[in-house]
């Protein structure tokens, strides 16, 4: 018996002394804050995740975020069968912006200073620096571009550190001064090449070729802060310069294979894509919204049809009769290319708001399999299968970039623009190939532009310079579906274009004969609904009787205008108003958010 | 000095106890008195029999009350025992009334024992312990395993528990799902926001992971520990109670038994599922022009005036002529208008997915017997059940649960015990053909789309893509999951009184799953169409009756043949889940006893380490449909794991004193250690102490005896540490994963974490448990009545830390910065009646509630009226409450102002700020909805939108700030967790038949629901809606409808008027009469010529009949939305609520036989 209490008192000593070594077991297969960073290989894994958060190419899935034609659609370049989109008009309940990335990118560069000073070299610290400070300035002037003055931080904020945590915005321009230090530091650091599909310094400075126009841009049209501008043009142009200049990328891709093709590895047309692959589970959804079995509310706006240059460089008003009709035959075979490339070669029911399908994004073959030959759609082709590559960043934009840059930079100080950097940029693109198919519809390449004789155009914008209006026509028709013209149009300081009020033509869709290419929409049912409008805006609504005078630019008459946005009192389209919530929750804290500029405090 | 002061009590209660013991004539005493005045008499031999009432009764003791002589009946009821003239033989046996018998000249002494379900002398399993039910002091509730589970077709021990034991809830959230695991919970819902919960279920006194690994008829006994006091010497994971099983063991006595039984079981769905047909087109329709939009109304299948008109007419015209699954014909079923489609035929996807009649079976076999000093039970049981899904290639589960324990007496010292439990469960179901698997399986399908969408049906001989087709092509996911426990152990008897028990239990868990994608193809009907072609490439045409025209009719289409799965995407995959446990208890227990002190000392150790691992591994593009196999797929191939190991380590002692059957107390302290925090937090003390009082046995309650017989009033006070939770809440982790960046060939990029912000001081979750109680007794015993209420209150809870502006950009790191707590009350009750014919009534009734509030949060820096109604675990909050508006009814024409015209008048309405225009409302003071509306004329509150009731009396209704302080119109309209749960027995036995018939419900739950079987107009456009909402909906002629006018909420749980209000949450209070189960055993006479001991046939009903205020939607008011066995969290089917397999009712027929 007594040597029972020995053997039990003896065993739990036992067991008690051994017990902190059994009682420790951490974390068997994550690594964390303290043993995460003791290699290159390591940090490389941490900045792969910023690809998809910055270059969402055509989305993920059914997830079209970021993703061209459907990601994008309130612009001037959409018009929407019913209500067309509206801007916020009322400061939202809840509504801030993201700070995530930034903690992210921040602890990623007091990592690389503070412990792995002796684990990389001195070249392969810069490469890493300069990747965050491209990736931290990518989503400072997001958060601008939005909210115009925000909170700056430059490294991870504890959340002790309330009074930090809780401060005021700091100016635009405090903010993209830092952006712009951070964007010259990557330009000059990024190493040119690390490997397949990741971030090199062409990359970088392509983006930032785009970023600093935007800025500059905005700066000089929205804040009439020419100082501020010059910077950044001038950034804007030592980045694409060094783009263009590299002799890597040119435009040597036909338009549509640009967005339709299963393998964009080695074209020289991107200087970015994303690539998809079934196999490897990672398809989207896009192709399959314009895969002509899809339909869809929204197509192209009579606005955006009529932007289309005639192939022989002038604008339609000044074309021939025959040259300058807008029936979609015709449109084929006198407009610049990209009219083929972008939409269906006929007016098309699935198309409910234009009855003009943007098929931009859908191969030819594909179509032709399925139009012409009668086929059965390929299933990559359907759902969320679809397994084209999607561009990122093109060449042709930063061409555009470049001259949209300079010729703005000219009006306030800059270089003139020669007839050089047009032929460089603008007129490289015209000369872009033609799809065989497209040469048998008969499609020619546009004229180039010429300096001395720019088209004269009745419909310009009157603050705009001839030069520049023909630069931002290039542009719209370039990236038509794509995703960035309402941020062209407000870093041009140009939401009016997107006013139904003062621009009829936004409501109106394809040019379509009735009578001849859609005979079956002259039923009871449109009666009072369908509706033509001809080159001047005049407006013939069907009454069931007329379906011979149904010729012209479609319009439904249950389509409604974008609700008032401009000049309206305590509204301010251009930027993103703070949510109540969080005006609210800053008071309950004893600290201010202020509203964003032009909205109204409470 | 909170120790302190229990110390006080607890020597308060002790120091005076030995004072008392003077006075009392205590009854040993005065026995070993007698005995010893007899003790010169002559010893005889007295023999006898041993019967209960239905036959010979072994393991009986017989002893001779005073001495130390004892036997045991052996397998016929026999005994003989040496014993005088004069001297008292006392019959005992666990479950029934003891007996005494006096001797007297007669040597043939018989006795027959009655039944006794609540005998105080009724020995109750405990922690690492017996406790006498008399001498408990904490709430502890006995399962009475035999009548509970009965002859019930019991798929598991959480289904039988369910109503049994008040305070603890058992929720099945998916019952048709074959194979899932209830939900326990003891006392609440909610015990912390990080920890699991959940009670500690332990068979043996060791833990196991499912419910499933235990096969129902190899439990002996089952208690529930609820209380802190009683639970904490489980310690680390016992902080939500505890779930005590053991297992049936050999026998007592020299035998040999065996048994046999089984249940054969016909299923069917257990309520109607209505789902609308052209009532629900109807609705579709009607919606759509509600809202003002162009076109015809639904979806992928169009619907307007004039369809609706050809689908009535096909209805006459064809209904009863074309069968169910007659192939679709273009023309007759279905029109193209050149860019989209309308239906004429209406399907029912209903009968085409759903069984009428689904078969299971259960069988057990067991071998029972002592040999020498060894006693042994071995038993064999088999559970195979169907599910309902009828298309399926198979939708079942099927379970093989061998066990074996041996106990052998090695010599006085010595005791072995060694077991064996083994459980092999397989459920097979099919894999859902889309790419996120059960996010949305055929069940969700068949109640998706409108009733114009084909089911079952083939066009032109080919398969059409519908839920049937997705079911039956899809190939089985198959969940294995095999569970072995093997244990040793010894009981040293040192003393009488002292008992050293060590036991070490290893445990493994080998999970695997099984499931592959194939290459599908069939027609679709969601993408366009393609011309009808005839054998020479002809366009052919047909007539309004489908029938091929030779000239004229329409130009016939067809749908397109298409890949359902991409072949790139189809694959075999296989994971593999690998766990193994060590559980090792040592403990000994001495017990004293003098004069009239009972005291009992216990001292132990629990310490347990488990490791897991897991792995996968898939290969795309399979070539063989019919073998799926890694060697028959030669795509990519991919391969992933996870590995993860905790421990616990706990010391502990008990301390027991009993004085005089009447003042009780008892103490516990443990020290607890754990893996999960850092290394400063690892350790902790644990106290706990509780006191009972048996007023009864008071002199001075003597007058009140036998209305009362027995009264106790006990107290109990207790803490816990929680430690279930993560092991990485105090480290900045860094996940690795893949990326959806492909290089230029095709394969993923990884990528690592951004790390979190973290609390690098996280410890133990302190829980403490106050209890008081009352054991009453009436009549004789035969009315008893048990009470409890009690506060569990979680002390430094683990939240999320006060909250951060976005500008943090990272959630508040947690810590222990909260806490939370639960009242609440429990009431049982049980009667037993014997009439002198032999007729036996017994009544078991039980009902208990709890509420939690939390009591700090990661809010409770905010003001109170600034905190958010949207947040679940608000400071002050009550969990579970739904904020929402309060409907008054529905407005009617005579509500609004018209012009001479008939027209609406309008008025701008100002109401924040905001503008809109709106129609003008009849009478004085009108409240006005316009915060509901768009000012567009889309959302405008007409005839048969739903009125609400202006709370705040602004002469508006909104929804305010959504905070505490300004709520809007909104109050608390419901609360999610079920309360008043309650559960009743009924029982009669007369002359070998029995009936017992037992009820089960949950008084009060409310929830505002999610998806197309909940929310009226959830999506119109896709157009599948119960017929409950389809024909009881505002419109002109049917204005005093349920639901308001027809909308389309576009997939939203709210919109528009549709906002949770209090007319329209989900009332899932029920009564469910769960089990009636009529038995009848076979007469002695009739056995023993068939060399049976005992026979017994049975019928069962189980589930049979549902008692809910669901208005006929066809939703399980038990239902969870989005909780199901085949997903984690609640995200199965969208988390629809209702959208799973169909919960079924079972009808059985047994036979149990021992030989």
């Amino acid at each position: 018996m007594k040597n029972t209490f020995k053997i039990l008192i003896a065993s739990m000593a036992l067991s008690l002394s051994s017990c902190e070594k059994f009682l420790d077991r951490p974390q068997l297969t994550q690594e964390n804050d303290e043993t995460a960073w003791t290699s290159e290989e390591k940090l490389r894994l941490y900045a792969n995740k910023y690809f998809t958060s910055y270059f969402p190419g055509y989305g993920n899935g059914f997830s079209t975020g970021g993703a061209p034609l459907v990601g994008y659609t309130n612009h001037d370049d959409y018009v929407t069968q019913g209500q067309q989109g509206n801007f916020t008009r009322a400061v939202p309940t809840s509504s801030i912006w993201d700070y995530t990335l930034v903690r992210s990118i921040n602890i990623m560069i007091e990592r690389i200073e503070n412990e792995m000073s002796s684990i990389l070299s001195t070249d392969a610290k810069n490469h890493w620096l300069g990747v965050a400070r491209f990736y931290r300035g990518f989503e400072y002037s997001d958060l601008v571009r939005s909210f115009g003055d925000v909170p700056y931080y430059d490294r991870e904020i504890m959340n002790t550190e309330l009074d930090l945590l809780y401060k005021p915005r700091d100016s635009r321009n405090t903010v993209m001064d830092a952006v712009y230090e951070d964007w010259k530091f990557s330009l000059e650091n990024v190493r040119t090449s690390d490997g397949d599909q990741s971030l090199n310094r062409y990359v970088v400075a392509g983006f930032i070729s785009r970023l600093a126009l935007y800025e500059a841009t905005w700066q000089k049209h929205y804040y009439n802060n020419n100082e501020q501008a010059k910077k950044f043009f001038e950034l804007a142009l030592q980045a694409a310069e060094y783009v263009i200049n590299s002799g890597r990328y040119d435009i040597v891709t036909d338009y549509r294979s640009m967005f339709t093709s299963k393998e964009l590895k080695g074209n020289r047309d991107m200087i970015l894509y994303r690539n998809y692959d079934a196999a490897a589970g990672v398809t989207h959804a896009i192709a399959s919204y314009g895969n002509l079995q899809e339909s869809t509310l929204n197509g192209p706006t009579a606005d955006l049809l009529k932007s289309y240059l005639l192939n022989d460089g002038n604008v339609w008003q000044n074309g021939s009769a025959g040259v300058r009709n807008f029936d979609i035959e015709n449109m084929i075979k006198t407009r610049d290319s990209r009219f083929e490339a972008t939409f269906y070669s006929k007016p098309e029911v699935l198309n409910r708001g234009s009855f003009y399908y943007v098929n931009k994004f859908l191969p030819r073959e594909v179509e032709k399999a399925v139009k012409v030959d009668g086929g059965t759609m390929p299933a990559d082709f359907t759902g969320d299968k679809n397994e084209t590559d999607a561009p990122v960043l093109r060449y042709a934009e930063v061409l555009l970039n470049y001259i949209e840059a300079k010729a703005e930079y000219a009006e306030i100080g800059g270089q003139a623009v020669n007839q050089g950097d047009i032929d460089k940029t603008i007129n490289k693109i015209r000369n872009r190939p033609l799809a065989a198919e497209a040469v048998a519809r008969g499609v020619q390449k546009t004229a180039a532009l010429s300096l001395s004789t720019l088209p004269n155009d009745p419909s310009r914008d009157a603050d705009i310079s001839a030069l520049i209006w023909e630069i931002r026509r290039e542009r719209r028709v370039e990236f038509a579906f794509e995703t960035s013209r309402q941020t062209d149009l407000r870093r041009w300081s140009k939401l009016e274009y997107m006013d139904n009020e003062s621009n009829k033509d936004l409501l109106a869709g394809g040019w379509v004969n009735f009578p001849t290419q859609l005979p079956s929409e002259l039923k009871a049912a449109n009666v009072g609904i369908l509706s033509v409008e001809d080159v001047n805006g005049n407006v013939v609504v069907y009454n069931g009787s007329n379906g011979s005078a149904m010729v012209g630019f479609f319009k439904n008459q249950n389509n409604r205008p974008r609700l008032p946005f401009l000049n309206q009192p305590n509204v301010n389209p251009y930027l993103t108003p703070v949510g109540i919530t969080q005006m609210d929750s800053y008071a309950a804290e004893g600290y201010v958010l202020k509203q964003t500029e032009g909205w109204p405090q409470n | 000095m909170r120790k302190h002061l229990l110390f006080s009590i607890a020597l308060g209660l002790t120091i005076p106890s030995y004072t008392f013991a003077e006075n009392v004539n205590w009854k040993t005493n005065s026995i070993a008195k007698k005995a010893y005045s007899n003790s010169l008499s002559v010893q005889n031999t007295i023999q006898g029999l041993v019967y209960d009432a239905s036959g010979p009764l072994s393991g009986t003791t017989v002893q001779v009350v005073g001495k130390a002589t004892t036997t045991v009946t052996d397998s016929q009821g026999r005994y003989s025992i040496r014993a005088s003239q004069g001297e008292t033989l006392r019959f005992s046996s666990i479950g029934y009334k003891t007996v005494d018998r006096l001797i007297g000249s007669n040597a043939e002494v018989n006795v027959t024992l009655d039944f006794d379900d609540n005998s105080l002398e009724q020995v109750v399993v405990v922690g690492y312990g017996a406790q006498k039910k008399g001498h408990l002091t904490g709430a502890i509730t006995n399962v009475d395993v035999s009548k509970t589970f009965g002859n019930r077709p019991l798929a598991d021990v959480g289904r039988g528990l369910q109503g049994a034991v008040p305070g603890l809830t058992i929720q099945v959230p998916s019952g048709g799902e074959v194979g899932s695991d209830p939900i326990l919970k003891i006392r609440g819902q909610i015990g912390s926001v990080n920890g699991s919960n959940n009670p500690l279920i332990l068979v043996d006194n060791v833990e196991i992971p499912s419910l499933q690994y235990i096969n129902p008829s190899d439990v002996e006994s089952i208690t529930v520990l609820k209380d802190a006091a009683s639970a904490s010497i489980y310690g680390s994971k016992a902080a939500f109670g505890v779930v005590l099983i053991t297992t049936k063991k050999g026998a007592s006595t020299e035998s040999t038994n065996v048994t046999y039984s089984n249940n054969f079981v016909w299923q069917s769905p257990f309520k109607d599922i209505d789902i609308a047909g052209i009532e629900g087109l109807e609705y579709t329709v009607d919606a759509h022009e509600n809202m003002k939009q162009t076109g015809p109304a639904g979806g992928f299948w169009r619907v307007d005036r004039a369809s609706l008109e050809k689908i009535r007419e096909w209805q006459q015209k064809y209904g009863g002529v074309v069968g169910d699954t007659d192939p679709l014909i273009y023309g007759r079923d279905w029109w193209w208008d050149g860019a989209q489609k309308f239906g004429y035929r209406i399907f029912d996807p209903v009968k085409a997915m759903i069984k009428d009649y689904g078969f299971s079976q259960i069988h057990n076999a067991s071998l029972n017997g002592k040999k020498g000093n060894t006693s042994y039970n071995f038993s064999v049981g088999y559970l195979g059940q169907e599910g309902m899904m009828k298309p399926a290639n198979h939708d079942d589960y099927k379970r093989f649960t061998p066990s074996l324990n041996i106990t052998s007496k090695v010599n006085d010292l010595i005791t072995l015990k060694a077991g064996a439990r083994y459980s092999d469960g397989t459920k097979r179901n099919p894999n859902s053909l889309n790419a996120d698997a059960f996010a949305a399986d055929p069940w969700l399908y068949l109640y998706r789309w409108s009733r114009l969408f084909p089911v079952g049906v083939q066009e032109n001989g080919q398969d059409i893509i519908d839920p049937v087709f997705s079911a039956k092509n899809s190939h089985d996911q198959i969940r294995n999951k095999k569970f072995l426990n093997l244990n040793i152990g010894t009981t040293l008897n040192i003393t009488k009184d002292w008992t050293i028990d060590a036991d070490y239990a290893y445990q493994t868990e080998n999970n695997s799953e099984t499931s592959s994608v194939p290459y599908v193809q069939g027609k679709t009907h969601w993408y366009g169409v393609e011309l009808l072609k005839d054998e020479n490439g002809q366009n052919v045409y047909v007539d309004e009756n489908g029938v091929p025209t030779d000239n004229g009719g329409m130009l016939a289409y067809q749908f397109p043949m298409t890949d359902h799965t991409v072949k790139a995407n189809t694959y075999f995959y296989q994971s593999a889940y690998r766990m193994k446990k060590h559980t090792f208890n040592a403990f000994s227990n001495y017990n004293m006893k003098f004069d009239a002190h009972d005291l009992k000392f216990m001292v132990g150790t629990n310490i347990v380490a488990m490791s897991w691992n897991n792995n996968f591994s898939q290969r795309m593009n399979l070539i063989n449909n019919e073998n799926p196999q890694f060697n028959f797929a030669t795509g990519n191939q991919y391969a992933g794991g996870n590995a993860n190991w905790e421990s616990q380590a706990g010391f502990f002692g008990r301390f027991n004193y009993a004085l005089q059957d009447k003042y009780l107390f008892e103490t516990s302290l443990r020290y607890d250690g754990t893996s999960k925090f850092p290394t400063h937090l690892k350790w902790r003390w644990y106290p706990s102490v509780s006191a009972g009082w048996v007023v009864s046995n008071e002199s001075f309650m003597e007058v009140l005896n036998p209305v009362l017989s027995f009264a106790k009033l006990r107290a109990s006070w207790g803490a816990i540490g929680d430690q279930t939770v993560s092991n990485a809440l105090y480290v900045p982790t860094m996940g690795i994963g893949t990326n959806s960046w492909l290089t230029s060939s095709g394969d993923p990029f990884f990528q690592m974490g951004t790390p979190g912000a973290v609390d690098g001081n996280i410890g133990w979750q302190n829980i403490e448990q106050l209890n008081i109680g009352a054991d009453l007794r009436f009549f004789n015993n035969k009315l008893g009545v048990t009470a409890e209420w009690y506060k569990r209150d979680t002390r430094d809870m683990i939240i999320g830390g006060r909250a951060l502006p976005s500008t943090a950009g990272t959630g508040a790191p947690a810590g222990n910065y909260g806490n939370l707590y639960s009242k609440g009350w429990e009431l049982a009750v049980d009667y037993t009646h014997q009439f002198d014919n032999g007729l036996r009534l017994s009544v078991n009734a039980n009902v208990a509630d709890a509420i939690t509030f939390i009591g700090k949060s990661a809010d409770h820096s905010t003001p109170w009226e600034n905190r958010s109604l949207a947040t679940t675990y608000s400071t002050g909050r009550r969990y579970g409450d739904v904020y929402g508006f309060v409907t008054d009814r529905l407005f009617q024409k005579e509500d609004f102002v018209y012009d001479a015209d008939g027209n609406f008048v309008q008025t701008d309405i100002i109401f924040n700020g905001t503008s809109k225009k709106t129609n003008v409302l009849a009478g004085q003071n009108p409240v006005y909805q316009t915060y509901f509306e768009d000012g567009n004329q889309t959302l405008l509150i007409s005839p048969g939108d739903v009125k609400f009731k202006d709370l705040n009396g602004d002469g508006y209704i909104d929804a305010g700030k959504g905070t505490n302080g300004d709520p809007g119109d909104r109050t608390v309209i419901g609360n999610i967790t079920p309360r008043y749960d309650f559960g009743m027995r009924l029982g009669a036995d007369y002359k070998g038949f029995d009936l017992s018939v037992f009820l089960q419900g949950v008084g009060k739950r409310s929830i505002w629901g999610s998806g197309q079987l909940a929310i009226p107009g959830y999506f119109s456009k896709e157009g599948a809606m119960p017929n409950a909402i389809a024909t009881d909906y505002w419109r002109e002629d049917r204005t005093d409808a349920f639901y308001p006018r027809a909308w389309n909420m576009n997939g939203s749980n709210e919109g528009f008027v549709m906002r949770a209000q209090s007319r329209y949450m989900l009332d899932m209070s029920y009564l469910k009469i769960k089990n009636i189960t009529v038995g009848y055993n076979l007469p002695k006479r009739m056995l023993s010529t068939a060399s049976l001991s005992n026979a017994r046939l049975y019928i069962t009903l189980e589930n049979y009949f549902t008692f809910d205020n669901l208005r006929g939607l066809p939703i399980d008011p038990e239902a969870i939305s989005g909780v199901s066995a085949l997903r984690d969290g609640s995200s199965y089917n969208l988390g629809r609520t209702g959208t799973s397999n169909p919960p079924f009712k079972q009808a059985s027929i047994g036979l149990q036989i021992g030989f």
